[in-house]
């Protein structure tokens, strides 16, 4: 029963030569030995933790960045414009 | 067994992920890095991209929580999608790199590091990992989890989505690639053996 909560097939079975064990005993201790990276975790929560923010902001109904958005791209378009006007005329 | 009463299962933490707990997120992170790490680290051979690869797993996790299915087992998910990211960064990083890779490691073939500057130790992890850097992409997928995960043919045809006749012909070339780059046969270990003393 422990197996069956351990792993997540029913299928267990593995025939194994001489050699298949050697590979595994060999596989399995060089990546024990592989160093785990440090710091990982506080990076992960601190990005979950960002995406989780964005995606508050980003919601229906708290979306304070699209008029500004909106305000900026309509005077890029004004003055690109102008310019475009002012050198047909020249 | 009243510890392990407390210890939360990964459905638990799946469901409180999906209710936007971080701490939840980090229990999961806790629990199953060395599995994520160490697998991105055998298919990638780069333990940069292994760090970065484990990092990007549980983001997806934390992002796409509400697709996973809590009465499932966590774990083929996280196989699945950590083969799959290793997959993309390998042929990615294949296309540019491997031109030059192939060059160093031919010169750097014949040379014989001295005891005096690299353990043994460090000499065999290196052989190691060189070895199965040099199986093609898929048998290293299918070996790295037959042998490192210990996951069966059955469960490998699971999480990799393919047939379990496709699992066994992989696992079989990429075994016998692997013997052969470890040269697992003793005459040829005491050769390498003799050499180096």
């Amino acid at each position: 029963m422990v197996l069956q909560t351990e792993r997540f097939s029913t299928s267990l079975l593995k025939i194994m030569d001489h050699q298949d064990f050697e590979l595994k005993h060999i596989l399995q201790d060089w990546a024990e030995q592989q160093p785990l990276p440090v710091g990982g975790k506080s990076q992960l929560l601190k990005s979950a933790a960002g995406f989780k923010e964005n995606r508050r902001k980003r919601s229906p109904g708290n979306s304070p960045s699209q008029p500004s958005d909106l305000i900026s791209w309509a005077m890029v378009y004004c003055v690109d414009r102008r310019i475009s006007m002012a050198r047909i005329v020249t | 067994m009243t510890n392990t009463a407390a210890i939360p299962s990964d459905h638990d933490l799946i469901l409180e992920v999906q209710g936007g707990s971080l701490d939840a997120l980090g229990m999961i992170y806790d629990r199953h890095r060395r599995l994520v790490y160490r697998t991105g680290l055998a298919i990638c051979n780069d333990p940069e991209a292994a760090a970065d690869l484990l990092q990007d797993v549980f983001l997806r996790l934390h992002r796409f929580a509400a697709r996973v299915d809590p009465n499932r087992p966590l774990e083929p998910w996280l196989y699945r999608v950590t083969a799959n990211q290793a997959y993309t960064w390998v042929k990615r990083h294949h296309r540019w790199t491997q031109p030059l890779e192939d060059i160093a490691e031919w010169l750097s073939s014949g040379v014989k590091y001295s005891p005096q500057f690299i353990s043994e130790q460090d000499d065999e992890s290196r052989r190691i990992q060189s070895a199965i850097a040099r199986l093609s992409l898929p048998q290293r997928v299918v070996v790295v989890m037959y042998y490192i995960n210990d996951l069966s043919l059955n469960e490998i045809s699971e999480v990799l989505e393919i047939p379990e006749g496709t699992v066994k012909s992989r696992l079989h070339y990429g075994r016998n690639a692997l013997k052969n780059h470890l040269r697992l046969d003793g005459a040829a270990n005491r050769e390498i053996q003799y050499e180096f003393t």
